[in-house]
């Protein structure tokens, strides 16, 4: 049950997107996120689907999966939609709906459409792009080189970077214990389903308190291993792998510099409805 | 009558994603009752998703598990009352423990089972003195003991719920020899003075021989062979071909045979071994 959470996973894989430079493709979703608020009107919003389609393909990530991964969204979209679905679009609005007080225009429909669409492409690209296609070590690899300037002002950027690898090295290993534990209290008749939200948040404990024992354990074992190999920070370290950029990501910068012409060109000429 | 019985069973970890993975393939296994029944198999040979199925923790993609005749999944709702029925003792299971008190943790299982405060405490004593806790200990808090204390409290723990079947994966992993040696005998014992049946996971050939009345060998998401353990240890080149061995006192006694010493080699614990040299000694077969 818990294994099913698939935010944040990496998908091993060797597709383009797969071998792209972790620091192009941080670079490149920001540019992406961007985009996603420059965009307005329908046909811009159309370019972007069509797009983040082309890369969930070349991902080779199944769309099933990414569907998965939206379901946590469901609330928000559900809220986005209620909200601007009684926009009020004014004097000159096609009034599709009157409830009452309440008035609903075709502009407001439209706009709780594209709200949605703008959250669930949100959702959808950046975790194809990041999450999905880069494995975390090599992400935060990325996040490093690419905040390094930052260590002039005296910003430990190394020291942030493990950290960061390591809480997202050990998500998933936190998911199987917790699954483990869970089973164990389980088999001994624990009961997370039924009785009223007090009983429910007892029944937690069982499985919290070995969690965080289990957890500190893991944290000073590994702090010893660390400092066992002699592990001092960032100063002078050199890399394993050392990130080079190839045709492939100036091909993917290509692609996104065209979206992004495509986009600010249907905005002035082809708004079409926009919000 | 068999304790629990699985008919053509199989289960698929992650279903539909890239991570799909055939746990168990379409498998019938009937686990004899009141006997102590070992499961060997190498890692990813599908023991433990075997043992979970059986209290209903995994629902097979496929088949039906049978407890006592009865098909554990005819009633999804009443799932609860077959982990009561079988319980289950995870591996490294002391990572569990989160009561205050020893006495609190063991009455956990019972407590969610809800029985009479007498009976609850009639329980947690008896499962407590099964696995040699003696009462000074009850008002201890679990973290303080070491591990093989807080592994006793956490088998103690299952116990105290009185399955019908008790199943353990791997519960003597990462003792010392004495604290194995201590840990299985009780279980045995458990089982004895509670008429029930014990199915046990191991990797020790050594353990099983002495500890289990019969042995499932698996391999490959598959039963691969049934037996007593003379019948299955007498079949070392099949064990050796999925990378199982035999007891390292039978593989001594192939060897003395080998040499021109005529001694049994259908023997696989140490007690049977020495009976058998003590006899070619006396016999004065060797000088």
């Amino acid at each position: 049950m818990l294994k099913d959470i698939t935010l944040g996973q990496y998908f091993p894989g060797n597709s383009f997107l797969h071998r792209m430079d972790p620091r192009m493709k941080l670079i490149l979703c920001v540019v992406y996120i961007v985009l996603l608020f420059v965009a307005k009107g329908i046909t811009s919003f159309a370019l972007i689907v069509l797009f983040t389609a082309g890369i969930i393909l070349a991902s080779g990530i199944q769309f099933r999966t990414i569907f998965k991964s939206l379901k946590p969204l469901i609330f928000i979209l559900i809220f986005t939609t209620i909200l601007n679905l009684f926009w009020n679009a004014g004097e000159d609005g096609t009034v599709l709906l009157k409830l009452g007080r309440l008035t609903i225009y075709l502009e407001g429909v439209i706009r709780a459409l594209l709200m949605s669409l703008r959250i669930i492409l949100l959702m959808a690209g950046t975790t194809v792009i990041l999450m999905y296609t880069t494995s975390p070590i090599s992400l935060t690899d990325a996040i490093e080189q690419l905040f390094a300037p930052l260590n002039k002002i005296k910003i430990p950027v190394h020291t942030f970077a493990m950290m960061m690898t390591m809480a997202l090295r050990f998500i998933p290993t936190l998911l199987e214990e917790t699954q483990k534990i869970i089973n164990a209290q389980k088999a001994r008749g624990a009961d997370f389903e039924s009785g009223n939200l007090i009983a429910r948040a007892k029944a937690l404990v069982p499985i919290l308190i070995p969690l965080f024992i289990s957890q500190f354990r893991r944290a000073e074992e590994l702090a010893t291993a660390m400092e066992c190999r002699s592990y001092r920070g960032g100063e002078g370290r050199t890399r394993m792998t050392v990130l080079h950029f190839s045709s492939r990501d100036y091909i993917a910068v290509l692609a996104v510099a065209l979206l992004f012409a495509g986009i600010l060109l249907l905005n002035r000429y082809l708004p079409f409805y926009s919000i | 009558m068999n304790a629990a019985e699985l008919r053509g069973v199989s289960y698929v970890y992650s279903k539909n994603t890239p991570f799909c993975k055939v746990a168990v393939n379409n498998i019938d296994i009937a686990f004899e009752e009141k006997i102590v029944t070992g499961i060997i198999g190498h890692t990813g040979s599908g023991k433990s998703t075997v043992s979970q199925m059986l209290n209903g923790l995994l629902k097979p993609s496929e088949g039906v598990v049978l407890v006592e005749d009865k098909d554990i999944w005819s009633e999804p709702k009443k799932i609860r009352n077959v982990r009561f029925a079988v319980g289950l003792v995870f591996q490294y299971p002391e990572y569990q423990l989160f009561e205050e008190t020893v006495y609190k943790d063991i009455a956990y299982g019972p407590k969610n089972m809800g029985l009479s405060e007498s009976e609850i405490d009639e329980r947690v004593r008896m499962a407590a003195s099964l696995v040699g806790i003696t009462e000074d200990m009850f008002d201890k808090s679990p973290f303080d003991l070491s591990g093989g204390w807080k592994r006793r409290v956490a088998i103690a723990g299952v116990m105290a719920m009185r399955p019908k079947i008790l199943i353990l994966d791997e519960p003597a992993a990462g003792l010392d020899p004495r604290g194995r040696d201590e840990i299985l005998s009780r279980i045995v014992e458990y089982r004895r003075s509670t008429d029930s049946t014990v199915i046990m996971i191991s990797h020790s050939m050594e353990d099983m021989a002495v500890y289990c009345e019969k042995i499932l060998v698996m391999s490959d998401s598959k039963p691969f062979m049934y037996g007593t353990p003379a019948e299955v240890f007498s079949k070392s080149a099949e064990l050796e071909s999925v990378g199982l061995a035999v007891p390292q006192v039978t593989k001594l006694m192939t060897e003395l045979k080998a040499r021109g010493y005529h001694v049994r080699t259908d023997i696989y614990t140490v007690a049977q071994a020495k009976a058998e040299i003590a006899r070619l000694v006396k016999e004065g077969a060797v000088c």
